[in-house]
């Protein structure tokens, strides 16, 4: 028995083995390239300009509870980094005193610590509050 | 032929040489290699059937849990069991109606059996969907099925309301009419696929020729259906029924995920009464008794079915 | 025979049929992928803004990985020894020998013992053993089925005696012969092996309830168990549990679906 048989190598099953394989590694591949934690964006108010000093909160969000993790300070143009976030679902708020608040915006992802830019800003505003979508 | 020498491995060597002189004589060799083979599953077997069979009659007879040593008790749990345990009896009564259900699934199988067999362009297709629910872990689908049921969201209650069947939702799990069936149909869609197969298997068996003789004599498609195929599918019933039995005394995960045996106990089993008499209560030597008792009614309708079908069902006269 | 035409009555029947065996699967796949709350009535037939979340969810919110390596590893442990125990027991019964009939009694008998009759003492033993909570105390009971034994049997005794006695000449070892010559050719019973045990296993629930106390010893079923009892009707990610737990099985019937039935009916055949 020197060789392995070539029906054994090239049968369903072991190439669905293979296949299933290979998405574990490229799957666990992907997720250590991109599990830094890192979430930014940007804060505008109302006028769709960039707001400074505006305090962005995370908030955890599990089927039992919310928790509140942490929050930063958006620099002078408005962007906002956090990094090594830790979460998989989450929500992100944002305030200025004067300015206003912005609607909460659930983030989903699909790993603990996923990189993810915000596509559209927070918008601060002191009035209605209509959910935006991410 | 064997004169007297150690079995040490010398002895070993010079008998694998053929030596007249060694302990291990081809006999021995083999009796040695046959029990090797054997011991393993005789363990297994003897440590996980046998032993707790005989075990669980001997503690039906006892006082015992785990704090105290064992009394003898008789007959006493046997009493309590017959005469004074309503819910041994209801657990009892929706075991049997189980049963019930496996007769239905018996007869939609032998009607599914006889369309899938039929040689018709994706046949393979059908059997495989219809087969493709036994295999499934059964807390999963009843999980499935408990979604189904639900009383706000359900798949049921949805149609029905949307067909105008029904003006309000009905609580299939909860309410004690509708809970024991509800869990039924879910059974019954899960294997129905195995009864179909095996009554095909049982199907491919008939030989041909019995079919072209009876045209020839004008029997039409029904006739030869009643007159050849069920009385030769009979083992492959039975076989069926006993598979349906068995479901009835093992349908734990089932009952346990999708109502635990409420409401009340309306679809408490036998076997989910005994988990909890002896995992929740720790009535260890009561359940013991409950055990022995499934056992020897289970061991008694099998004995029954098996000389039913072993009966006649065997050999088929062919006279040409 | 009869013509193609007249098909179309089987088909008539048989494709509702196929819907309705199929409407579980899909129900619990659209309610796993689906962005409406599944908790408001109406719900809507079709996934509506699908997304994969809920299975980050089911993911994170219970030890999965954990549950799923412990299924693998019994699963493993008990194919295993499958194969080499009923292979070996099944090799032995083609073998002529006093007690023979004595050890195939015990056999059948011991078919007619359902698992359920033996909770109560197979716990008492598992303890005693020291195997309560671990996963080879989950796997033991399992380790042998008597169906296999038979599978095995039935297939050596199809194999031709010329060869075990032509190796037997050489003067090769009995173990080697069933080894390298033997079990190679029984390959279809290997398989059916594989596949029933993976199947019986996987899907055990009962069994690892009573023997399991941690949840880091514990299996799937289980653990969709704990779920179910934990989460309850709160969250979708319940249905993305029992979509991944279903799938291993799904799959491994696929691979394997003629050997799976050829494992099962090997009783209808019989009799």
């Amino acid at each position: 028995m020197g060789t392995i048989p070539r029906q054994m190598l090239i049968n369903r099953v072991t190439i669905t083995f293979a296949v299933i394989l290979a998405l574990i590694v490229g799957w666990n591949a992907y997720v250590a390239a991109n599990n830094d934690g890192v979430l930014t964006g940007q804060v505008v108010d109302s006028g769709g300009r960039a707001v400074g000093g505006a305090k962005v909160t995370i908030t955890a969000r599990t089927v039992a509870h919310d928790l509140e993790i942490g929050s930063i300070v958006s620099g002078d143009d408005g962007v906002f980094r956090f990094e090594k976030h830790g979460q998989y679902n989450l929500v992100l708020t944002a305030e200025k005193d004067g300015v206003g608040k912005s609607a909460p915006r659930h983030i989903r992802l699909y790993f603990r610590n996923q990189d993810f830019a915000l596509e559209t800003p927070l918008v601060l505003s002191t009035g209605s509050t209509n959910a935006q979508g991410s | 032929m064997a004169i007297a020498a150690q079995g040490t491995s010398a002895g070993r060597t010079a008998g694998r040489a053929g030596g007249a002189r060694s302990w291990w004589t081809l006999r021995r060799r083999r009796a040695l290699f046959l029990f090797v083979l054997l011991a393993p599953s005789l363990i297994i077997f003897l440590l996980y059937r046998l032993i707790p069979l005989g075990w669980n009659i001997v503690l039906s007879f006892e006082h015992w849990s785990l704090a105290k040593p064992a009394r003898f008790a008789g007959l006493y749990h046997y009493e309590e069991m017959f005469l004074y345990d309503d819910v041994f009896w209801e657990a009892l009564r929706n075991t049997l109606y189980f049963m019930l259900s496996a007769v239905a699934g018996i007869v939609l199988a032998i009607g599914l059996a006889v369309l899938v067999n039929a040689r018709i362009r994706g046949r393979n297709v059908y059997r495989t969907i219809i087969f493709m629910s036994y295999p499934l872990m059964v807390v999963a689908v009843g999980i499935i099925w408990r979604w189904i049921y639900d009383e706000k969201t359900g798949l049921i209650n949805y149609a029905l309301r949307s067909v105008g069947l029904i003006d309000q939702p009905i609580a299939f799990l909860e309410s004690f009419s509708t809970a024991l069936l509800a869990i039924m149909v879910a059974a019954v869609w899960q294997i129905i696929g195995l009864y179909m197969i095996i009554i095909i298997t049982g199907m491919k068996s008939i030989p041909g020729h019995l079919y072209e003789a009876a045209s020839i004599d004008g029997a039409n498609r029904w006739q030869q259906f009643y007159r050849i195929t069920l009385p030769l599918l009979r083992p492959s019933i039975f076989l069926c029924l006993m598979i349906g039995i068995i479901m009835s005394f093992t349908s734990f995960d089932l009952v346990f995920v999708m109502t635990n045996g409420g409401p009340g106990h309306a679809t408490e089993l036998l076997i989910t009464y005994i988990y909890k008499t002896a995992f929740n209560v720790s009535k260890l030597d009561y359940a013991a008794a409950l055990t022995v008792f499934t056992f020897f009614m289970f061991l008694i309708l099998a004995l029954v079915i098996n000389r039913f079908s072993g009966g006649e069902a065997g050999q088929v006269e062919i006279s040409e | 025979m009869r013509s193609r035409n007249a098909d179309w009555p089987v088909h008539l029947i048989l494709i509702p049929v196929s819907i309705l065996m199929l409407v579980p699967f899909y129900w619990v796949l659209k309610t796993s992928i689906t962005g409406e709350n599944i908790f408001a009535y109406p719900p809507s037939i079709l996934p509506s803004d699908p997304h994969l979340f809920n299975y980050v969810e089911a993911w994170y919110s219970i030890p999965f990985a954990t549950y799923f390596i412990n299924s693998i590893l019994v699963v493993f442990l008990a194919i295993v020894a499958n194969i080499l125990i009923d292979a070996a027991a099944g090799y032995a019964l083609t073998f002529h020998f006093r007690g023979k009939r004595l050890i195939m009694l015990i056999y059948l008998s011991c078919m007619m013992i359902p698992f359920q009759a033996t909770i109560i003492p197979a716990y008492l033993i598992t303890v005693n053993l020291g195997l309560v909570n671990t996963l080879l105390g989950i796997a033991l009971p399992h380790f042998s089925h008597i169906i296999l034994i038979f599978i095995f049997k039935a297939s050596f005794d199809a194999l031709p005696r010329s060869l075990p006695e032509a190796a037997r000449m050489d003067g090769v070892p009995e173990w080697r012969i069933l080894l390298q010559v033997m079990l190679p050719l029984a390959r279809p019973a290997i398989a059916t092996s594989v596949v029933l045990t993976f199947i019986w296993s996987w899907n055990d629930f009962l069994w690892p309830l009573i023997v399991v106390r941690d949840d880091d010893v514990s299996t799937l079923p289980l653990g969709l168990a704990r779920f179910l009892s934990y989460f309850e009707d709160t969250t979708a990610a319940l249905y993305a549990f029992v979509v991944m737990a279903l799938v291993p099985g799904i799959l491994v019937f696929f691979l394997a679906q003629r050997q799976f039935i050829e494992g099962l009916t090997a009783g209808a055949r019989k009799g």
